[in-house]
């Protein structure tokens, strides 16, 4: 018995054929309106984590080229100033050089102490000038100017309290800072408590890192901070995470501290982008002279006609250039060093972007010619479907 | 032979020609009804020719009515239709969980998490900017709404679900007992013809439609009767009364035992519609929601370890950035705390009490590249992108299986067809045969007649 083929099952293979012919024509079409191959993320599940990856990446190289023409900025304000720096001591080494020859006596030293007290006042706007609202040579600080007008003693600020403390007793210092260089102290409270019950840490470094916990209630009692500082309670009630700091100053000028402010430029990878107050005029830290004592030292000599003091002058003016020539320098290689990392990311862009382009984007020179063949298919298809109904033989019979 | 024997014969012949006329006008007139089964009327001699003297006349009579049909097929679609019926929902299903997950138009929760991260990083290059905190506590705020939205909607895909799952069982019900009342129709009348074809048809239609929403296993009686099976062996229709089933406390249950579930039963073979909603329900968007879960947990715990650590603009410290984690619904309540929203110099930047240092939001900006997720084998981001592709697979596999059980059934249905179809050129064909059938017997009535009166004439 050959097949039957009958007009319900002919109707609905014709039904299901047109069906097929046309979600085919569908994908292609969308295909070429949104010119990607991924349009769902059924459509490629593989290719759809990989352009996740890319894009994810895409994103963090954007943020990261940010970040460097933040530093560039920073950086080429701080080299300016510095640069501003060395011309003003240049001035002030010649004045040196002048008023210690024999041409010079008491009255034009006496001029000159004046011109220097002039260059004293630039450095010390140039040494707290600004980028925004951020000081550029002041480390973390940002609450004071990093550079005092005039030389103060070993200091310590009076404690401060965290905003959201519980605790609403008194708090005294006292003591004589015998540290190194500028720095804050920081007390926590970790477990709270009356005076006879409360427990904290100590940080010596602003409060990144933690000494042991003390004993219950050895708060009670005067708390040694270390070099040379002490803190005490009155009475209250501590919270955990209560928090009291003391800023404690060498003697000098500089107010401002050590703190290294760093950039991420890459994935893993930092850039330190400041120079410290200390590193740049002052002979704490990593700095060797301290660029405002010797020239008030310079002025001195001048107003008391004191050629030796004028003399050494000239040898402690070109000290002081030579540091600032140093974090010149340093600005000038760590700008080398985001020149780099720049083009490096730029390249990284790029092939990102070929990537994504690569996983997803359609060749519309072969969906129009895959559209067109799908579109002739389908009108095949219709003009098929119309005849069915002409064929019967009923027709035949009379 | 006598006279009136043959007009017996003749008379007969036309009654069954007429007979099968009948039935051949009852298939055209069915041509495009679903589900319907063509008839054929089975000629049959009746009467015998004896040798010798005395001779029976031969005469033909339609015997019965028989419906062409394939019960071996019929039990290969029943099968196919639950199969059919389970991959399609589960199709229709995924594919409303693919738009939660639009990453392919680049408005996703990729670039929501990219900014976040980005975010920071403004903040640690300017850490006491109010524009910078302003910035990051939007973009944070946009990457909480965002977690709540996906985990939300996740969780309406399971309620339309549970929706369905009530539907599907009301018309369950309504087949059963129509199943249930077809059986006793069909045994009352025995197996005679006509008649009961038709309700053998419509009982056939409705248990494929039952097959499409729910696991069965069937046998016809031997008095006509058809039982009906879950696959735990429980009989759901019987001789006379269907069982019927409930919706209680989110699972499927017997009315007459409502603490039993049957959820396990009926999702364990993946067939049937019942199976596949009770499947995405209790199965993958629970486990997406998971992973969502997890993501969120991730991000949240791993910000707000490093927040604590760090002092905002008042110099405190120990304080989180997030609402901390609880133990589920993570992704749905997630948030940013309400002190940073409405102060936003709560943010901790700083690693020390001096606020001109950046850190902690720089480090929190570099968590986006180190390996929490998967038992600290990747990161946030490849954890995400490993989670839409596999939603992608899933939901990629289950329409290429819907399309694979769709063709399958596609062809049994049209060997079906092909089988018990109508096709109008046969029946045309037929109708010519039987109406030449009916002339001729109406001719042989003539002749009778026509030799009756001769024999009348002979006496004259």
């Amino acid at each position: 018995m050959s097949i039957r083929i009958t007009d319900n099952g002919q109707y609905r293979s014709i039904i299901d054929n047109l069906f097929g012919i046309r979600k085919q024509y569908q994908d292609v079409m969308e295909k070429l309106t949104s010119q990607k191959n991924i349009n769902n993320i059924s459509d490629d599940a593989l290719g759809v984590t990989r352009v996740l990856g890319y894009k994810q990446t895409s994103q963090a190289i954007d943020q990261y080229q940010r970040n460097v023409e933040n530093t560039n900025s920073w950086l080429s304000a701080t080299e300016g100033k510095l640069n501003n720096a060395t011309d003003i001591l240049t001035e002030a080494r010649a004045l040196a050089v002048a008023q210690a020859s024999g041409t010079a006596n008491g009255n034009t030293r006496k001029i000159a102490a004046q011109k220097v007290q002039a260059i004293m006042d630039e450095m010390l706007s140039l040494a707290n000038s600004q980028l925004g609202d951020r000081y550029l040579f002041a480390g973390s600080r940002s609450d004071v100017a990093p550079f005092a007008s005039e030389e103060e003693t070993a200091d310590i600020d009076n404690p401060m309290a965290g905003g959201a403390n519980s605790y609403e007793g008194e708090v005294g210092q006292s003591g004589t800072y015998t540290g190194e260089t500028n720095k804050s102290y920081v007390l926590k409270i970790t477990t709270g408590g009356t005076q006879g019950a409360a427990k904290y840490e100590i940080s010596s470094d602003g409060g990144k890192t933690w000494g042991a916990e003390s004993a219950a209630g050895a708060i009670d009692n005067p708390v040694d901070l270390g070099d040379g500082i002490t803190i005490n309670f009155g009475d209250g009630t501590f919270a955990a995470n209560d928090v009291f700091y003391v800023n404690a100053y060498t003697a000098g000028y500089y107010r401002g501290n050590d703190e290294a402010l760093n950039v991420s430029v890459n994935k893993g990878s930092s850039a330190n982008y400041n120079i410290t107050g200390a590193e740049a005029f002052t002979d704490k830290g990593d700095g060797n002279i301290d660029v405002f004592k010797v020239l008030k030292s310079f002025k001195d000599a001048l107003e008391g006609n004191d050629v030796d003091g004028i003399s050494a002058a000239i040898d402690d003016m070109e000290q002081a250039q030579e540091q600032v020539s140093l974090c010149i320098a340093k600005c000038g290689s760590r700008a080398n060093r985001m020149d780099m990392v720049k083009s490096n990311l730029s390249e990284l862009e790029l092939s990102m972007t070929s990537l994504i382009s690569a996983t997803e984007d359609a060749d519309i020179a072969e969906l129009a010619t895959t559209f067109s063949m799908k579109e002739v298919a389908l009108q095949a298809a219709y003009e098929v479907a119309s005849r069915i109904t002409s064929n019967s033989i009923i027709n035949f019979l009379k | 032979m006598s006279l009136s024997g043959l007009l017996q014969v003749s008379r007969n012949a036309l009654a069954s020609y007429q007979t099968a006329i009948d039935v051949t006008g009852g298939n055209i007139a069915n041509v495009s009804t679903p589900g319907y089964s063509r008839q054929r009327p089975v000629l049959r001699t009746t009467g015998d020719v004896q040798g010798g003297a005395t001779n029976a006349q031969m005469s033909v009579e339609v015997s019965k009515v028989e419906r062409i049909f394939d019960n071996y097929l019929e039990v290969q679609i029943v099968d196919q239709q639950q199969k059919a019926g389970y991959s399609e929902t589960e199709s229709s299903l995924l594919g409303r969980i693919e738009l939660i997950f639009n990453e392919t138009k680049g408005a996703g929760l990729n670039d929501v998490m990219g900014r976040f991260w980005g975010s920071w990083d403004d903040l640690a290059n300017n850490p006491e900017g109010q524009v910078e905190r302003g910035a990051l506590v939007s973009a944070s705020e946009e990457l909480a709404t965002r977690f709540n939205t996906i985990a939300s909607d996740l969780e309406d895909a399971q309620q339309d679900a549970k929706l369905s799952i009530k539907d599907t069982i009301l018309e369950i019900n309504k087949l059963t007992s129509s199943i249930a009342d077809l059986n006793k129709s069909i045994v009352e009348r025995g197996n005679m013809s006509g008649e009961s074809n038709r309700l053998l048809d419509e009982r056939s239609e409705s248990l494929k439609s039952l097959s499409e929403l729910i696991d069965l296993n069937y046998v016809v009686d031997g008095n006509g009767s058809l039982s009906v099976f879950l696959p735990d062996g429980s009989q759901i229709i019987g001789a006379a009364a269907a069982l019927e089933l409930n919706y209680k406390s989110d699972h499927v249950v017997f009315k007459q035992s409502p603490n039993e579930s049957m959820d396990q039963i009926l999702s364990q073979g993946n067939k049937g519609k019942l199976a596949a909603l009770l499947n995405v329900r209790d199965d993958d968007i629970p486990s997406y929601l998971d992973k969502l879960d997890d993501l969120a947990k991730g991000i949240i715990t791993q910000v707000n370890e490093l927040h604590q650590d760090g002092y905002d603009g008042y110099q405190n410290t120990g304080n989180d950035f997030f609402a901390p984690a609880e133990s589920d619904n993570i992704a749905k309540n997630m948030a940013v705390m309400d002190e940073i929203i409405k102060d936003v110099n709560r943010i901790a930047a700083s690693t020390v009490v001096s606020s001109g240092n950046g850190e902690t939001a720089r480090e929190i900006s570099a968590l986006k590249d180190q390996l929490f997720m998967n038992s600290d084998t990747a990161t946030f981001g490849s954890y995400y992108g490993s989670m839409v592709g596999e939603i992608g697979r899933d939901i990629a596999d289950a329409k290429s299986n819907a399309e694979h059980q769709d063709t399958i059934l596609t062809q049994l249905i049209s060997h079906r067809d092909s089988m018990s179809g109508v096709s109008v050129d046969e029946e045309m064909m037929n109708i010519l045969k039987y109406q030449m059938g009916y002339n001729a017997a109406g001719r042989l009535c003539q002749t009778v007649n026509e030799m009756l009166e001769t024999l009348m004439n002979i006496g004259r």
